[in-house]
């Protein structure tokens, strides 16, 4: 099978982001956190590929480190979603027409009518602002994500004809779920996996950067989109630089997305069968 | 017709009861006495009774809920423990700034997504449709406040264009209007994006479908296939996305406010948050949850005019 | 409305490129009254070659059936002729209209040949409207699409011709949407915006495939009814010969993008030339040879089967309303027999046979399987003795699994399951006894054809040795002469097996082939029950009798003089 263009790229660029943040916990260009006066808002050169901040900071080695805490937020609140979204989209499906069935919906419905931001909030009110509230706040928007996409996709499967074979054959719905409905709703996942990963790492950064997602010490693109805003004028660089890793990093990953939909899309594949 | 807006409309208040009692008991959770958080740790016991009492703090839960609902109902959203004014007034000077901003980005990203996802779908396969959605993949990659740093630095710092934050109220609305227009379009280029993408999607799977095979044998040329029947159809996903879109954009208003410097509502729930003061985050966490939901019942709304089968 | 055609007729100017009558009688390169004509015409899209040197005339006021299965070219013929052919589609050759090529045409000048001189009508009513638009806008605007008409003129002439098709004016508004309406009344919408502005070829591509047959005996009837008093050419595409032997005159039989044989209906299905047509012929009216291996102990017994749906409420106090889809339904079927169930789309044929299953709750009466009583959701013991084969051949399978787990999923009903060599050898044998090789069980489901995915799902429902199979439309998607081997394979399990089946389906040619027995279903009773033969020859039920009026039927001499 051919890998689409959009699949090599984005997962290349997704993968030097991993890269760089696992290799950040063995070395880095300067010492993150070690501060230096006399090195402050130094614009890129050899020395600081991508500067100094105004603690003279290397920029280029905080973002290293802050790919970790980007990573972390996305991989723990895809897995929340992920792991809480789908069992309860099986089964409200296995289910179907029934209270539970409406129960789960309804609540679907209900934290889709909390944008993570005012999740963030409410958590950030309830027991400060930290990396774990940004985990929480995204990881609950992305269980009715997930609830949702898995339930509508194991519906229209519900109805299939070898469901009903397996169904004739005795077998019970958690059986049917794992053994019929899930394989075949892992393509729809995973490409929606990927993208609630980008997703996440956008939302970190927004949270981090009003102050309730990652705070001091933890390293974050967000937090150095903050302290950078108040000198933008005469240090551009400190902006430019993690809203760029931001941006690659959502991008590889939405490309990533795109091109696994279209090497796994199931009617692409039933034309060429 | 009649039958749908009844199901929406009981749908509309049981998630509004819903997510009021949500909003209130995880703020009713929270560690820390609210009196002692306002007089500080070293207030006369009596002076702290009193005050529990005026807020109401020695009653029951569900007491409480009620008298908060009821004060809501009528207006009455509380006292800041830290303004010591009404948190109804507070929520009414800010959300002429929050507001206005949201609606001014849902209008520009709508005026943008709009007819780019047209051509892309029109130009389906070819050098226009590959570079608007390179374009537009790029456009969702961007996290809005950095637009809006970036757009600073270029229109109001390097090019002075526009000033760099701050809002001069409504008493000029040119002036008020151009305040926002950064901020608007830092909100509104990557929902464009987003939007634009689910347009030509959308478009192009009606464009599949055996009515349109139809209408082509009717004599249609390719255009009135698409202005008479693929593009109203295509609109049922898109409203989907421009429901959820208003609260995206509220949200990210209340966050772009921080990059222009705007006194808008996003202020005082950061400002609220750092000052635990829990009362204006409540309010407005659950006024901005109202928007969303009805912004959810006026795109159900909108279904039922597009599409007849829902209209019974 | 006469008034309006003159009109319109004068007010389209020289651009509307309308070629100036003249009945083509004279034109050399046509038969006599041909009004369409196709020489030649070879098309390949990208690099696969899908027609191969057609030619087929078509005379005013007549029927020309074009006969093939999937794959033969008939559809792409018909949007060759429409100038709707895909993107990469190479055509050569000529479509003569009126003594005009219409092929080379820009298509800006075959836009206005489409719908006002050629109209076209398609297989899926159901998806074919516009589910946005109300009916009478549909077709008005065929008529604003050609003509000069004023909106209210349009929707005039939509009045009209909606009536023409039996649509008449109180019971269907032109305000009426297309959800509201029936497959049968969705495709007289589509008949009467083919035919609003008179086009002088009308093509209808399986214009009943998805209609029921009393649905499909009333649309034939109005096609051949408006082809008679419009005088305009009828192209119909099907892949049923009884269908075309019932309204055509002429017929063209196609087989892999060529036409076989062609001429007048009479002629061709009395001489049959061709090998092919042979074969088209003999599947059609293929009768499988059934040894009798019946016993008299009962296998399946309903008594009093009721199955009852609870209806959307129609507002939110209203009362739950109920629609009860098998209203007492009793039936017995032996070991060994074979018994048909026919009946048209919602009588609840497959609604009861989902209930037998156990897919289904009943709301009363109960069944009895091999003598033990059925109890609400079915034990194992009891779930053995029966198996199924679904209509889909593409949908019945876990597209993930290899054919070897599919097939082996009814071991999951044993109680002593059979060990991994057991169950390859249980497996191999069930595929050998369907026709396949035994190797098949190590392939995806993907590298079948329809025909071999409908041995793989007989051979699953086979394996553990159920006493009876419900066959779900088992054969309805498939070719006539794939249907005919399927037919062959399931006579000959049942002989040597003693299966017995309840053979579900809407086609009555094929029940008449396959079973003992038929029950007639209707609004969820049987109306009618008895020995194939006596039912199909002395039908005593009035619905019976409709039904088997309705179905289309081969000549006799086609069925059995063939060589």
């Amino acid at each position: 099978m051919r890998v689409p263009f959009a699949l090599a790229l984005g997962g290349i660029v997704s993968l030097v982001f991993v890269a760089m943040a696992g290799l950040s916990y063995l070395w880095t260009p300067y010492d993150a956190e070690a501060l230096s006066i006399a090195n402050r808002l130094k614009p890129p050169s050899a020395e600081h590929w991508f500067g100094t901040d105004h603690f003279g900071r290397d920029i280029f080695s905080m973002i290293m480190v802050g790919a970790r805490t980007s990573i972390a937020v996305a991989v723990a609140s895809v897995g929340i979603g992920m792991g809480l979204g789908v069992p309860l989209g099986l089964w409200a499906a296995a289910r179907r027409g029934s209270w539970l069935d409406e129960v789960i919906m309804r609540g679907n419905d209900l934290v889709f009518a909390f944008p993570s931001l005012l999740i963030a909030i409410m958590i950030a009110a309830l027991a400060g602002p930290s990396v774990m509230n940004a985990i929480l706040a995204i990881g609950i928007f992305n269980i009715p994500v997930f609830a949702r996409l898995t339930r509508g996709g194991a519906l229209s499967l519900w109805q299939r004809e070898f469901v009903m074979a397996a169904r004739v054959a005795g077998k019970g719905a958690a059986r049917i779920s794992a053994e019929h409905i899930l394989p075949n709703l892992a393509n729809l996942l995973i490409v929606q996996g990927t993208i609630q990963f980008s997703v996440g790492i956008l939302v970190e950064a927004a949270l981090s950067y009003v102050g309730i997602g990652a705070q001091p010490p933890t390293p974050s693109w967000g937090r150095m989109l903050a302290e950078a805003q108040t000198m933008v004028s005469f240090a551009p660089h400190m902006a430019l630089f993690p809203g760029l890793a931001i941006v690659l990093t959502v991008l590889g990953l939405n490309l990533m997305g795109d091109g696994l939909r279209d090497l796994l899309d199931p009617r692409g594949r039933e034309r060429t069968a | 017709m009649l039958r749908y807006l009844l199901i929406r409309l009981v749908s509309l208040t049981a998630t509004l009861i819903a997510a009021s009692v949500v909003i209130f008991l995880v703020m009713a959770v929270i560690p820390g006495n609210p009196a002692v958080l306002i007089l500080g740790i070293n207030a006369q016991e009596d002076t702290l009774a009193a005050l529990r009492a005026e807020l109401g703090l020695n009653r029951t839960l569900p007491e409480q809920y009620l008298a908060w609902i009821g004060g809501l109902v009528q207006g009455d959203f509380g006292t800041s423990y830290t303004y010591k004014v009404p948190v109804a007034e507070l929520i009414l000077d800010r959300i002429w700034i929050s507001l206005p901003l949201t609606l001014y980005a849902l209008a520009l990203s709508t005026a943008i997504a709009f007819p780019v996802g047209i051509i892309a779908a029109t130009a389906r396969g070819g050098v226009l449709d590959f570079g608007i959605m390179g374009a537009t993949q790029l456009g969702i990659a961007i996290p809005n406040f950095w637009f809006a740093m970036m757009l600073v630095f270029v229109f109001a710092v390097t090019l002075g264009w526009f000033g760099a934050g701050g809002f001069p109220g409504w008493d000029d609305p040119l002036a008020a209007i151009k305040a926002l227009t950064l901020p608007a379009i830092a909100l509104a280029l990557p929902q464009a994006s987003i939007l634009a993408r689910v347009m030509r999607s959308a478009l192009l799977e009606t464009l599949d479908e055996d009515y349109i095979r139809t209408a082509r044998a009717k004599g249609l040329s390719r255009g009135g296939m698409l202005w008479r029947h693929a593009l109203r159809n295509a609109m049922i996903p898109v409203l989907t996305i421009l429901g959820l879109q208003f609260s995206f954009l509220l949200a990210g208003a209340i966050i772009i406010e921080n990059v222009f410097f705007l006194p808008g509502l996003g202020r005082l729930v950061f400002q609220g948050i750092t000052q635990r003061d829990l009362i204006v985050v409540q309010s407005t966490v659950m006024l901005l949850v109202f928007a969303v939901i009805v912004v959810t019942f006026l795109v159900d709304l909108a279904y039922a005019l597009v599409d007849p089968r829902l209209r019974r | 409305m006469k008034g309006l055609e003159k009109q319109s007729g004068a007010r389209s100017g020289p651009d509307r490129a309308r070629p100036a009558p003249q009945g083509g009688r004279d034109t050399p390169t046509l038969g006599p009254g041909a009004i369409l004509s196709v020489r030649n015409l070879t098309l390949r899209i990208a690099a696969t070659p899908i027609l191969d040197d057609v030619s087929v005339d078509l005379n005013a006021g007549e029927v020309l059936g074009i006969v093939g299965e999937s794959g033969s070219g008939k559809s792409m013929t018909a949007l060759a002729i429409m100038g709707l052919l895909p993107k990469q589609a190479h055509a050569s050759g000529q479509i003569m209209l009126e003594g005009r090529d219409i092929l080379p045409l820009p298509d800006r000048a075959k836009q206005a040949i489409r719908g006002q001189e050629i109209a076209m009508i398609f297989q899926e009513p159901m998806t074919a409207l516009n589910p946005l638009h109300s009916i009478g806008d549909q077709v008005a605007e065929t008529v604003r699409l050609h003509t000069r008409a004023s909106r209210a003129e349009a929707r005039a002439r939509a009045r009209d011709v909606l009536d023409r098709v039996g649509l008449s004016g109180p019971r269907f508004p032109l305000t009426k949407y297309p959800h509201e309406l029936s497959g049968g009344q969705r495709q007289r919408v589509l008949i009467a915006m083919a035919i609003a502005l008179r086009p002088k070829v009308l093509i209808a591509d399986e214009p009943t495939t998805a209609l029921d047959v009393t649905t499909q005996a009333e649309v034939l009837s109005l096609l051949t009814r408006l082809v008679e008093e419009d005088g305009m050419g009828l192209i119909l595409i099907t892949h049923d010969l009884a269908v075309v032997a019932n309204i055509a005159q002429h017929i063209a039989i196609m087989e892999q993008g060529r036409i076989v044989e062609a001429g007048k209906v009479d002629t061709v299905f009395a001489r049959q030339d061709h090998p092919y047509t042979r074969k088209l012929f003999a599947a059609s009216a293929h009768q499988p040879d059934r040894t009798m291996a019946r016993g008299d102990t009962p296998v399946l017994e309903v008594r009093d089967l009721v199955r009852d749906y609870a209806l959307p409420r129609k507002h939110l106090f209203a009362k739950q309303e109920h629609f009860r889809a098998v209203n007492g339904v009793s039936f017995t079927l032996r070991q060994g027999e074979n018994l048909g169930l026919v009946g048209e789309s919602g009588c609840g044929k497959s609604t009861l046979a989902r209930a037998i299953l156990g897919l289904e709750p009943v709301q009363g009466g109960d069944i009895h399987l091999n003598g033990a009583r059925v109890t609400d959701g079915m034990t194992f013991a009891q779930r053995r003795g029966i198996g199924v084969v679904f209509q889909d051949p593409y949908g019945s399978f876990n597209p993930r699994h290899k054919v070897g787990r599919l097939v082996a999923e009814p071991f999951h009903l044993l109680d002593d399951p059979p060990g991994r060599a057991e169950r390859r050898e249980r497996v191999a044998d069930a595929l050998r006894d369907v026709g396949l090789h035994a190797d098949d069980m190590d392939k995806y489901i993907h590298a079948f054809s329809g025909g071999q995915r409908q041995r793989i799902a007989i051979a699953r429902a086979l394996v553990i040795r159920p006493s009876v199979i419900v066959l779900d439309e088992a054969v309805s998607a498939l070719d006539v002469s794939i249907r005919a081997q399927i037919l062959d394979l399931l006579a000959e399990l049942s002989a040597i097996h003693t299966l017995s089946y309840l053979f579900i389906s809407h086609d009555l040619s094929v029940v008449r082939a396959i079973t003992d027995r038929v029950l007639v279903m209707k609004d969820g009773e049987i109306v009618e029950e008895g020995a194939t033969e006596r039912l199909f020859t002395s039908p005593e039920h009035r619905y019976t009798r409709t039904l088997l009026a309705a179905s289309p039927r081969l000549p006799d001499r086609g069925q059995t003089d063939a060589p």
